[in-house]
């Protein structure tokens, strides 16, 4: 009898609990600042206090985690309402399963879409339907140490094309200077340099036209040119000594340190790269500048054609109805103002540019407004499989390990295989 | 009780055995009576009665008291993944949806015909002969130096076991360090003799030899240990018997201790076959494969053409072509070295 009436009101319990319960928005990041993290949370409350019976939680993992974790936990029944994605080729396998949700009519409600930059939304647009929201915007650009530069000799503005970077170099190592830092062992910083070459030489009809197949794909003439390019720069040694066996937080130390000249890196290398300096702060604003990497004379690509890092949100199918109200808030002007302010990113939303305090990052997010052409980060547009391919083939044209020819014929055969 | 008319029955004056069958059917022969008279007629009793036997006997109560558990946990753990994983190695399959896209043995062509898979398994090999004829020997040396019971061959002991204790990431790690060309231990060595310090995890074949170094470094405490309690095994009384017989230390050693280590000494060189076959959470820390995949084992290159690529048919063909290999090389390791007869 006991156990019969304590069974009835467990169960009784749980019903009520239930029909109580709040609408839960699962949010799953990766972000591991707690100034940005702050205010999100910020952004949870002002919206909670608006919508009684809707609470936001935000759930962090690790980004290697992340990456494992995410086939699973996106095909059970704990799938968050919204989970970051770099878009690119796993968005596509994602939204190929049918576990995202089109948000498409409901971000167009009010022009909530045209609040953010059409490249950011453009990135997590699907055969014309949109499957989530941008974040944030991470250009690479070319960063120079002043101080360095000029014992070189070097006038950093004057670098527009290729060969004047690669002058550049010979005349830091002229004056006993390493001109740049890669983190070699992680591989994907050396694909910045690929990918760009192949962005300057065969412009953007050019890079589509190898996505899609055409002109031979990735083994076409422009890649070869633009792996061989890479080769011949690589085999003048620029790199600090032993890069291949160093990561990208040893490298930006190196970069950070004063002991290069240059480091083609994303703009988040000015916290997370200052971050790992000896003294943990870095190179200051007026030790540092950037230019856009170099065109290449008779290339199709223009300096300021960006190839960028962008950040966003998937939405799940099942999500609550109300995540979309609450990017509203939260990835509405206001927040990001606020984020963009103290130069924690550079938010995808239009008009923040203008508010960042930091006049380095100011500049690269004015690019941004300017720019025709944002070019996502290869590694993450060609997909899980083949992006891994153009950083392992990057990384053995920098060591001498393979020859132009097979790095684009391994290239286009991993991205045919993961067509099928 | 059973019928006198029976002509099987071997009569009235038997006392009946209590069995749980006789109980239960009365009247007729207990499975006892009809198993004493099977043996009377001679007759070997068949499977289906033994087993019948078998079901009445407290071995086979304790059986199914204690089977199930291991059974399930087995099941679920070990052959349950492994049919999966040889079921997933057909597909062309990232871990989304369902399996779809069957591409038959394709997967286990692109892992035969990958020069890196071969190179893993090459590493995993140098591993093994590094382990044999390097790591063992010292670890057998040092063993015999310090297996006895004096203070300072304790701390020894510990000195030398220290490694082992220590994570695999964390040993990886430190030696990153060691290495390391610009304020390594290594480099300040070299810089002390006026040289350029080599980068060593940079450069192709000397990543490997650093590679082994660390294997070596980290695992031969395990050897020893197991050599340790290998040579206090042998009797005291068979080597005093060889001392009053005139035999020196270096012969008793060689012909006595060794002879009678035998069976660790293979236990020891199945442990390097295993371990060499586990490597990975060592290649990560300290080289992640690099340069140019040049130092993976066979996990970590499933690892890191598996899992990480999202291949999951992919790193299912090489995970079910290294556990084919895993089967055969302890099958045949078993067959040549472990016979019992050839134990102590």
């Amino acid at each position: 009898m006991k156990l019969k009436s304590l069974l009835s009101c467990a169960l009784l319990g749980s019903i009520v609990s239930h029909a109580s319960a709040e609408t839960v928005i699962k949010i799953l990041h990766i972000q591991s600042n707690s100034k940005i993290r702050e205010i999100w949370q910020q952004a949870a409350q002002k919206f909670e206090s608006t919508h009684p019976g809707v609470k936001v939680q935000f759930d962090y993992l690790e980004n290697e985690a992340f990456k494992a974790k995410l086939p699973t936990l996106l095909q059970s029944s704990a799938r968050p309402s919204a989970f970051h994605s770099w878009g690119g080729g796993v968005m596509y396998e994602q939204v190929g399963s049918g576990i995202c949700q089109d948000i498409s009519k409901s971000v167009n409600e009010g022009g909530f879409k045209d609040t953010f930059y059409p490249a950011a939304i453009q990135n997590f647009t699907v055969e014309g339907k949109i499957y989530g929201l941008p974040n944030d915007v991470a250009p690479i650009v070319l960063w120079y140490n002043k101080d360095l530069c000029q014992k070189a000799g070097i006038d950093p503005a004057q670098i527009k094309y290729w060969e004047d970077f690669v002058d550049a170099v010979k005349k830091c190592q002229a004056a006993g200077i390493t001109p740049l830092a890669a983190g070699g062992k992680d591989k994907w910083p050396l694909h910045f340099y690929t990918a760009l070459l192949m962005m300057r030489i065969q412009g953007k009809e050019g890079m589509e036209a190898a996505y899609q197949d055409k002109n031979g794909g990735f083994a076409n003439p422009d890649v070869v040119k633009a792996f061989k390019f890479f080769q011949d720069f690589a085999a003048l040694q620029p790199f600090q000594k032993g890069y291949l066996a160093n990561t990208y937080n040893e490298a930006a130390g190196t970069f950070h340190d004063g002991k290069t000249a240059f480091h083609l890196m994303g703009s988040w290398d000015l916290v997370e790269g200052r971050a790992n300096a000896a003294d943990k702060k870095g190179l200051p604003d007026e030790k540092l500048g950037w230019i856009f990497f170099p065109e290449v004379k008779g290339g199709k690509g223009k300096a300021n054609d960006l190839f960028a890092s962008l950040d966003g949100w998937l939405i799940t199918k099942e999500a609550p109805k109300e995540t979309i109200d609450f990017m509203r808030v939260w990835l509405g002007k206001d927040i990001q103002t606020e984020l963009a302010g103290p130069g924690l990113f550079i938010p995808a939303v239009k008009g923040t540019a203008d508010v960042i305090q930091d006049p380095l990052l100011k500049q690269i997010a004015q690019e941004i407004d300017r720019t025709q052409w944002i070019e996502i980060a290869m590694d993450q547009l060609l997909g899980p499989d083949t992006g891994r391919v153009l950083n392992d083939m990057s990384a053995d044209l920098a060591s001498g390990n393979t020859t132009p020819e097979k790095a684009a014929k391994a290239l286009e055969a991993s991205w045919q295989q993961n067509k099928q | 009780m059973a019928l006198p008319t029976d002509p099987r029955s071997p009569g009235p004056k038997r006392p009946p055995v209590p069995t749980l069958t006789s109980n239960v059917q009365q009247g007729l022969p207990s499975l006892a009576e009809a198993r004493e008279l099977e043996v009377m007629l001679g007759a070997r009793p068949s499977l289906w009665r033994r087993l019948q036997d078998f079901s009445g006997s407290s071995q086979m109560r304790a059986c199914l008291l204690f089977l199930p558990p291991a059974l399930l946990i087995f099941t679920l753990f070990v052959t349950w993944p492994v049919v999966e994983a040889a079921y997933y190695s057909f597909f062309n399959w990232n871990g989304y949806g369902a399996p779809s896209k069957w591409i038959g043995l394709e997967n286990f062509l692109r892992v035969l015909n990958d020069p890196i898979f071969y190179h893993s398994l090459f590493n995993n090999l140098l591993i093994v002969l590094v382990s044999a004829f390097i790591q063992v020997p010292i670890a057998l040396a040092l063993a015999l130096l310090i297996s006895d019971k004096s203070r300072s061959s304790v701390i020894f002991r510990a000195i030398f076991f220290l490694p082992y204790i220590l994570g695999e990431i964390v040993a990886g790690l430190i030696w990153r360090y060691i290495y390391d060309g610009n304020y390594g231990v290594v480099a300040v060595i070299c810089r002390w003799f006026g040289q350029q310090a080599p980068e060593v995890l940079a450069t192709e074949g000397w990543a490997t030899a650093a590679l082994l170094l660390v294997i070596v470094w980290k695992y031969f405490g395990f050897h020893m240990a197991l050599f340790v309690a290998g040579r206090q095994g042998v009797g005291y009384d068979v080597l005093e018997a060889a001392k009053i017989d005139g035999a020196t230390r270096w012969q008793s050693t060689l012909n006595i201790v060794l002879p009678l280590m035998r069976p660790v000494i293979v236990l020891s060189l199945f442990f390097s076959i295993l371990g060499s076959l586990q490597a990975f959470a060592i290649i990560v820390a300290l080289t992640d494969g690099g340069p140019s995949n040049s130092t993976h084992s066979a996990v970590s290159y499933l690892y890191n053409f598996g899992i990480k690529r999202m291949r999951v048919g992919f790193g299912s063909a090489i995970g079910v072509t290294l556990f084919i290999v895993c089967v055969l090389v302890m099958v045949f390791y078993k067959r040549l070295f472990m016979r019992p007869k050839e134990g102590r």
